[in-house]
């Protein structure tokens, strides 16, 4: 977070406001991330945290008044000789400064300024209470937090200010006084348009949608259909329309079955719906039976369909009698029931209720692990993750489709459904697919967040509230401890996502589905938390993450491998922090990966131009000052393999030149810019030995007609263009690094390393951008190491 | 043989001839293998194997199954892969395999069968062909062999009858046997006292080392003394102590009677900031003080420095060596869910039961300790001593933690054995009589020296960028302390270690022997083989697992302490300026006190005391300066909340690691603890053993295309940058590690690897790091690190895990 908000309207701008952290946008912007992570510091006693810590705590004790301001926020109200009861360090007179977005507490009593920011998203419940020793005069007031905290606050009545109360509540509860969140006058703008992240289009054809199974429906583009439903829906193709609609009425909320995720080999199907209206009575649908067949048709490896009700037993049971219910076995060919188990959510509030009895504010020591015990919080965590395995175990194992669903399917089918993704899809388990997963299957397919988490709401009670978002961030955060190298984003991000879900200040989880968020324009009106996080990207990495596509992840659930998240959790306590922040030790180690990786590129120029023995490409870009940036691999269906050890291109080539298998071979120059430049070698497949022979090592390569072309960066490169169109039935991929801003650790940028290859033109555009290493419409990335992994993969795929 | 027959086997015989052809086989050819693969040390016969056996792996081996060929020698059981591959015979033997148990480390045999499982005994019959057999090890591993359909039925019952047979329960007579069979031939032999020792540690045998140790730490105003050099004055002592210069030999002969088994305090360690630790056992009451005794007392306990002793009293707030042995003991029981009785604690009462016992707060409680008495020694000029009844156990755990704490290098590899050695090994924690090898004596029977490996794991697995050493290690030197081997581990003194010893130029032999009947708690009889340290690594460890022993990224931190220790200028909290000189307070539960019976001979003889005392006891100890001591242990977060920023341990080098101590920052090291679990699933891992790391992987390639770029060419590369040396990784390893594994560089091309590193050259090296803006950057100015190259596969992780 080198660069704050103010700086990233241009990236040359950002070391200067980074290096003057007394101009008012340098102390805006450091207070900003203090406010944004307030994932180790709520109760900030000293401003920074950075190298420079002293002299910044320093400039802080001077404008300690002074209240940082998120662009569009309003001061509401102001307090002198306001006492915070800090459960852990005593009483602290300061000041009350209360805006439209946050409460911000300042104190400059003790040795170091002591400063409390919490944004009124978070409070769950405002209470006065009473301080009967402190004088009549004196009252208080407690503000009960869904992170986990409560703070109080203790003024005297005298001094006026009865609207304390009154202003608090009406800036904590907008929606219940008929105002707006502040999301909608926040004005910050970033680099990235997270709005852009999820396309729904985009991320079928990512999984090989439409086929011949299943289709991209637009029955639902207006809500009809179903409204807790997104627009864009996946279907089997052999059903009609009408049969649609009439399955939908015997399904709850409308929610019929949909395609969630499919096995990109098996086509087994990851299905989900509301549970169905079977009554007391016993009612069929036969629609549903056939939509339920044509699901299991689809799947040509199993004859067979797993439904896994998420509920308890009885729970299901009971359900039956008020017009709910689940599929028979005997009225619906084919298919197996299991029940999970899980509670329902009034449990998980409970739950967590408890927990936070145990870490806040106090921890007993002795007792520590028994209380845990007693929560239960990891108990349902291991049945989440239990039901999850056993949904992904069923679709890799035994190549059998799944239905999941709950009551309404969307609830604990949100939970279980992208659980199982995250095991099985390893496009889900990077940064920016674990954004598409939850925009899809949570924010998509109508999680009621605003029910759930009661945005700027104090009317509905407690009985619609649930920590579900958060138990399934917990999963996560347990698959990320069991599988370290498995995710490329860290713990930070799975707190920064958890911190603004309460927050408000974007608009991502607002409302309750598709359809109100449509209504209320958030998608302009508001920003998205991915626009921040994707703006800074590096805050986020794991640098242990290894990119693995096809493995698939069973964690292990059982208590004794469970963890309680306790930096999420406990981490309101000062004592459980440590002197070096877990995400500063992250950073470094990703920068220590990004030097490495610009260590290998620089002594690969050196080695390129000192070794004789390497052919020497042409290259009219590097008299220009431009360095190669690296060879693809020449690659060749039904020819002889080129080993895949050498680590280095151009032996490779060497090694290809005197293997001679034919096929293309194929270089590229890349200059800084955004430019990637193509050299093109066409060597004939020639079994008859008609073709030219394939060039020895050396010089001979360039006689050998070439072909330019420029192609932008992430892009596809179209076979147009003379020589490409000479080459029928391949089309060709480029994967290039994904062109950032500048920062100001980075000296020196390691060159964009794109990849070039072709590809049978048959192949679908998942297994492509897959092989570039992502989407290719967000600019894939790639880096030199992970290429040979990335190629084994291929090989794979294309000699299938 | 099988086939008709399933009924009943009852253990007998082998067959002589096929016990004698084996024996021939493997006598004749000493260094040879077995037919079938298996590389035997010399002298070593095989007993029995079996065929198309599959192994089942842990977590951290990468989960699965590996299938090969099982073998039962009288000194191990062996596990070949199917597909490893080849080892060189000419290498040196390695005792044990990395998929070898040693039959020593095994506690019990479970066999499982179709329907059924079964405790294997060396009299037990079996009545089914078992299809699985679990070895419960000591060192809390489970090892699992899964027979195939294919392994003939009558290999699977031999070979579970053999290891049920050759197996024992750990007596003096097996434990010797064990001995002999591993070490005791004669080639073994020659081969072990030929092997050199590492020169790059520090021993703390000779007085040259512990010259040594004084230099790096910069200890000045401290000797070595060789008054204990025949163990005359103390039968536990090592030969050689460090006591303060001023006090002479003879003066210093006079306090041992003193001291409980004459340990008189002594110099361990001195922090950067001028502070010295000491340690040494609880006072002797009943002796007559003479004056000048007291001042020799006094001189040595305030050792450098004149103005303040602390007094740290162990006993009260630490458990007894009974508490561990039960803690331990009930955390065995609970990890190992143990298959033949099935008793396994359910999985919704796991925590619980981990609470119950009490083995977590007894790490909590030793770390709380060391954290304190860090905080201590940071505020500078004083001495803290450490007392125990007996000083042999907790103050080796509390003295070495304060050092692991506070000393970056005792967070290397070499340093931390060196540590080892010179708190544990040499200073007379009775390894012998706490590890229990024999079964002779259950009460001593206490592992300390585990606890103590748990403490280091959790400040790891909290600072796991902090140390050069991995938690790999440290699982390796918690396996070797199971592993009755090692003459380290194997005696209680070093008294006795020299007495066991047949290194003859190491230590002294005296004319008439050593029958001295004024020692009763002499140890075992020597030992017939000679036993290897512990840390002849690669009698054990192959290449590749020694390599994991150090994390491949230098841990980016810490300029060598500077000589004169002299850096307290700017500590504003630190130093209790009111401080009375020559006070001695003392430290228990967390407050500070000054007892008039604290030094026993204070009370008794009053105010005559002679010498430069004299002016300060006449006021008597005063508490003025007891609110700056407190201050001093509170300015460190322990009871507080910190205020300020958390100072940054990468600015400052002797800020001590201090570990979290709430409940839920005390965490199981589940690497040790769980690796036996057999409810593991086997499924692999994406960061397994045939799939690198991506930094591993990027350091490998940083030293592949140097040494190409070298190759390429030789000549005019060579001046400008830095040249991997031709002798190899194996080379560079060694002398890069010396404490300032930082810069290898430095070491590398300017001067030959020494084993210790030049004082003289630290304030060069620390200047270096502040020259370049970016603190990375330094690190691959030297790229010719070969750790980057040989990196094992671990990498710090954020929060252990």
């Amino acid at each position: 977070m080198a660069d704050g908000f103010g700086a990233w309207s241009s990236p040359t701008v950002s070391g200067e406001s980074g290096q003057d952290p007394d101009s008012p946008s340098g102390g805006h912007v450091e207070w900003c991330k203090q406010l944004i992570a307030a994932t180790l510091s709520s109760h900030i006693s000293a401003v920074s945290a950075n190298s420079d810590g002293t002299t910044k705590r320093l400039k802080m004790t001077e404008k300690a008044n002074a209240v940082p301001l998120l662009p569009g926020e309003k001061i509401q109200m102001i307090m002198e000789d306001v006492t915070y009861i800090c459960p852990f360090s005593g009483l602290l007179n300061g000041t009350l400064t209360i805006t439209d977005y946050k409460l911000y507490f300042s104190s400059v009593e003790r040795e170091s300024p002591f400063v409390l920011a919490v944004n009124l998203g978070v409070v769950s419940r405002l209470e006065t209470v009473c301080f009967p020793d402190r004088g009549e005069n004196t009252e208080g007031l407690e503000l009960v937090c869904k992170d986990l905290r409560s703070l109080r606050f203790a003024y005297e009545t005298e001094t006026a200010r009865a609207d304390v109360a009154e202003t608090l509540t009406s800036r904590a509860f907008p929606l219940s006084r008929e105002m707006t969140l502040f999301t909608f006058r926040y004005e910050q703008r970033f680099p990235a348009d997270g709005w852009k992240v999820y396309e729904p289009l985009a991320e079928w054809r990512r999984q090989g949608l439409p086929n011949e199974s299943w289709t991209i429906s637009r029955l639902n583009a207006s809500y009809q259909l179903c409204d807790t439903y997104p627009a864009v829906l996946a279907l089997p193709t052999d059903i009609s329309d009408e049969d649609v609609k009439r399955a939908a009425a015997f399904r709850a909320k409308r929610r019929i079955p949909v395609l969630s995720w499919i096995h990109p080999e098996s086509q087994a199907a990851l299905v989900r719906c509301g549970q169905p209206l079977v009554g007391p009575s016993d009612r069929r649908c036969k629609e549903d039976e056939r939509l339920l067949q044509i699901v299991v048709d689809a799947n040509a490896q199993s004859h067979k369909l797993s439904i896994f009700d998420a509920r308890q037993f009885s729970e299901a049971c009971s359900k039956k009698a008020k017009d709910g219910g689940y599929e028979s076995e005997s009225f619906y060919a084919n298919v197996e029931l299991n029940f999970l188990e899980i509670p329902n959510m009034h449990v998980m509030r409970e739950s967590l209720r408890k927990l936070k009895d145990v870490v806040y504010p106090a921890i007993h020591q002795a007792r520590w692990h028994s209380n845990i015990d007693r929560t239960h919080w990891l108990h349902h965590i291991r049945l989440l993750l239990c039901g999850a395995s056993r949904v992904a175990s069923k679709l890799e194992r035994a190549r059998t489709s799944v239905l999941v669903h709950c009551g309404d399917g969307w609830d604990r089918t949100a939970q279980l459904t992208s659980l199982a993704m995250l095991m099985l899809d390893g496009h889900y388990r990077t940064l920016r697919g674990f954004q598409v997963l939850v925009e899809k299957e949570w924010i998509g397919f109508g999680h009621k967040f605003a029910a759930r988490v009661g945005h700027g709401d104090d009317d509905r009670g407690d009985s619609e509230r649930s920590p579900l978002f958060v138990q399934f961030v917990d999963c996560v955060w347990q698959m990320t401890r069991q599988f370290p190298a498995a995710f490329e984003f860290n713990e930070l991000f799975l707190l920064m996502l958890l911190d603004h879900l309460y927050s408000c200040l974007f608009g991502t989880f607002l409302c309750d589905s598709e359809r109100e968020r449509a209504a209320q324009e958030v998608r302009t009106r508001t920003v998205s938390l991915w626009s921040y996080i994707n703006s800074q990207p590096e805050d986020f990495g794991n640098p242990l993450y290894v990119r693995d596509r096809q493995r698939v992840l069973y964690p292990l659930a059982s208590c004794r491998r469970l963890e309680l998240w306790t930096n999420y959790y406990a981490r309101w306590n000062p004592r459980m922090r440590p002197q070096v922040p877990p995400h500063q030790s992250l950073k470094d180690l990703l920068l220590l990966r990004t030097e490495l990786e610009r260590r290998v590129e620089e002594l690969r120029g050196e080695v390129r131009a000192d070794s004789p023995a390497a052919p020497r490409w042409p290259s009219p870009d590097r008299a220009a000052g431009t360095a190669f940036a690296w060879w693809a691999w020449p690659f060749v269906i039904g020819g002889p393999r080129v080993p895949q050890t050498h680590a280095d291109p151009s032996q490779a080539a060497t090694t290809w030149a005197t293997q001679r298998p034919a096929g293309l071979l194929l270089g590229f120059c890349c200059s800084p810019g955004n430019s990637v430049q193509l050299v093109i070698r066409k060597v004939r497949y020639a079994p008859e030995n008609k073709g030219p022979r394939p060039p020895a090592p050396g010089g001979e390569l360039s006689k050998l007609p070439d072909a330019r072309e420029t192609a932008a960066p992430g892009g596809v490169a179209r076979q147009g263009g003379d020589t490409l169109k000479e080459i029928p039935n391949w089309k060709l991929v480029i994967g290039v690094e994904a062109v950032r801003p500048r920062r100001a650790h980075q000296r020196r940028r390691p060159a964009p390393a794109p990849s070039v290859f072709f590809l049978p033109s048959s192949t679908p555009t998942s297994v492509c951008s897959q092989a570039a290493g992502g989407p290719v419409d967000n600019g894939a990335e790639c880096s030199p190491y992970e290429r040979p992994m990335r190629y084994s993969s291929l090989l794979l795929v294309c000699t299938t | 043989m099988l086939a008709g027959s399933k009924s009943t086997f009852k253990v007998r015989q082998m067959e002589t001839d096929i016990k004698e052809r084996l024996l021939s086989q493997s006598g004749m050819n000493a260094r040879g293998r077995d037919v079938f693969e298996l590389r035997c040390l010399p002298g070593e016969c095989v007993l029995q194997r079996a065929v198309m056996v599959r192994k089942k792996l842990t977590a951290s081996e990468g989960r699965g199954w590996l299938s090969g060929t099982l073998f039962c020698t009288h000194f191990r059981v062996a596990f070949v892969p199917q597909d490893a591959p080849k080892a060189d015979d000419n290498a040196d033997p390695i005792l044990l395999g990395d998929h070898d148990v040693a039959l020593a480390s095994i506690e019990k045999v479970v066999v499982v069968g179709p329907n059924r499982t079964k405790l294997v005994t060396p009299n037990s019959s079996l009545k089914f062909t078992p299809e699985e057999l679990v070895l419960y090890c000591r060192d809390l591993r489970v090892v699992c062999f899964l027979f195939d359909r294919l392994t003939p039925d009558a290999q699977v019952i031999e070979i579970t009858h053999a290891i049920a047979k050759t197996y024992q329960p750990l007596k003096p007579g097996s434990v010797l046997s064990f001995q002999n069979a591993a070490l005791g031939s004669v080639e073994m032999k020659q081969f072990l006292s030929n092997r050199r020792r590492d020169a790059h540690m520090n021993w703390h045998e000779s007085a040259a080392d512990w010259q040594r140790e004084l230099e790096r730490c910069g200890a000045t105003g401290w000797r070595v003394s060789s008054v204990n050099d025949r163990f005359e004055m103390s039968t536990s002592l090592p030969r050689f102590i460090v006591v303060p210069q001023k006090v002479l030999d003879t003066e210093l002969k006079k306090s041992f009677a003193h001291f409980n088994d004459g340990r008189i305090p002594r110099w361990c360690w001195r922090h950067p900031r001028g502070s010295d630790l000491l340690r040494m056992a609880s006072f002797q009451n009943n002796i007559y003080h003479e004056k000048d005794d007291i001042r020799n007392l006094e001189l040595i306990l305030f050792g450098c420095h004149s103005s303040l002793c602390v007094v740290v009293e162990l006993g009260e707030e630490l458990p007894s060596t009974a508490d561990i042995q039960l803690a331990h003991g009930r955390l065995r029981a609970l990890c190992l869910g143990d298959i033949s009785t099935s008793v396994t604690v359910p999985d919704d009462k796991w925590l619980s039961t981990l609470e119950g016992t009490h083995w977590l707060d007894y790490t909590r409680w030793c770390l709380k300790k060391a954290s304190e008495v860090a905080c201590l020694l940071r505020g500078g000029h004083m001495t803290v001593a450490l007392q125990e009844a007996e000083d042999r156990d907790l103050s080796c755990v509390v003295s070495s933690l304060v050092q692991v704490m506070c000393d970056p290098h005792c967070r290397t590899r070499r340093g931390f054995q060196s540590l080892v050695q010179k708190e544990w090994v040499t200073a007379g924690h009775r390894f012998y009589s706490r590890g229990n090898y024999h079964r002779d004596n259950d009460k001593e029977e206490a592992p300390v020296f585990l606890l103590f490996l748990d403490c280091v794991w959790q400040l790891w697995s909290r600072y796991p960028s902090r140390f050069q050493l991995s938690d790999d290690f440290l699982l390796a030197l918690h396996d070797s302390a199971h592993l009755p081997l090692f003459s380290s581990f194997l005696a209680n003194s070093q008294r006795e270690r020299s007495r066991g010893s047949q290194n003859l130029g190491q230590c002294y032999t005296p004319v008439n022997g050593w029958r001295d009947p004024l020692h009763p708690d002499s140890g075992p009889e020597p030992p017939d083989p000679p036993l290897p340290p512990v840390w002849d690594w690669s009698l054990r460890y192959s290449e590749r697992r020694q390599a994991g022993f150090t994390q491949p990224v230098p841990p980016a931190s810490a300029p060598r302490p500077t000589l004169n220790g002299n850096l307290n200028a700017d500590l504003e909290a630190g130093k209790p300026s009111d401080a009375s000189p020559g006070s001695v307070f003392l430290l228990s539960r967390g407050v500070f006190s000054c007892p008039a019976n604290l030094l026993p001979w204070r009370g008794g003889v009053g105010s005559g005391i002679s010498g430069v005392y004299r002016k300060s006891h006449r006021r008597a100890p005063s508490s003025e300066s007891v609110p700056g001591l407190e201050r001093l242990l509170r300015a460190r977060s322990l009871t507080e909340a910190p205020s300020g920023p958390p100072p940054d341990p990468v600015q400052d080098p002797y800020e001590p690691l201090l570990p979290l101590l709430m409940g839920p920052c005390v965490g199981l090291w589940k690497e040790c603890y769980h690796r036996g679990a057999l409810h593991a699933q086997a499924f692999s891992h994406p960061l397994s053993a045939n799939h690198r790391h991506p930094v591993e992987l990027l350091g490998r390639e940083v030293q592949r295309l140097q040494e190409r770029l070298a190759r390429a060419c030789p000549a005019s590369s060579s001046a400008e940058t830095p040249r991997p040396r031709p002798a190899g990784f194996a080379d560079l390893n060694h002398n890069a590690n010396n404490g300032t594994f930082l810069f290898p560089r430095h070491h590398g091309s300017a001067s030959p690897p020494k084993a210790p590193p030049a004082p003289s050259a630290a304030p060069a090296l620390a200047a270096a790091p502040k020259e370049n803006a970016n603190k990375h950057t330094f690190l691959f100015g030297h790229a010719t690190d070969a750790r980057l190259g040989r990196a094992n596969s671990k990498v710090p992780k954020s929060n252990g895990s």
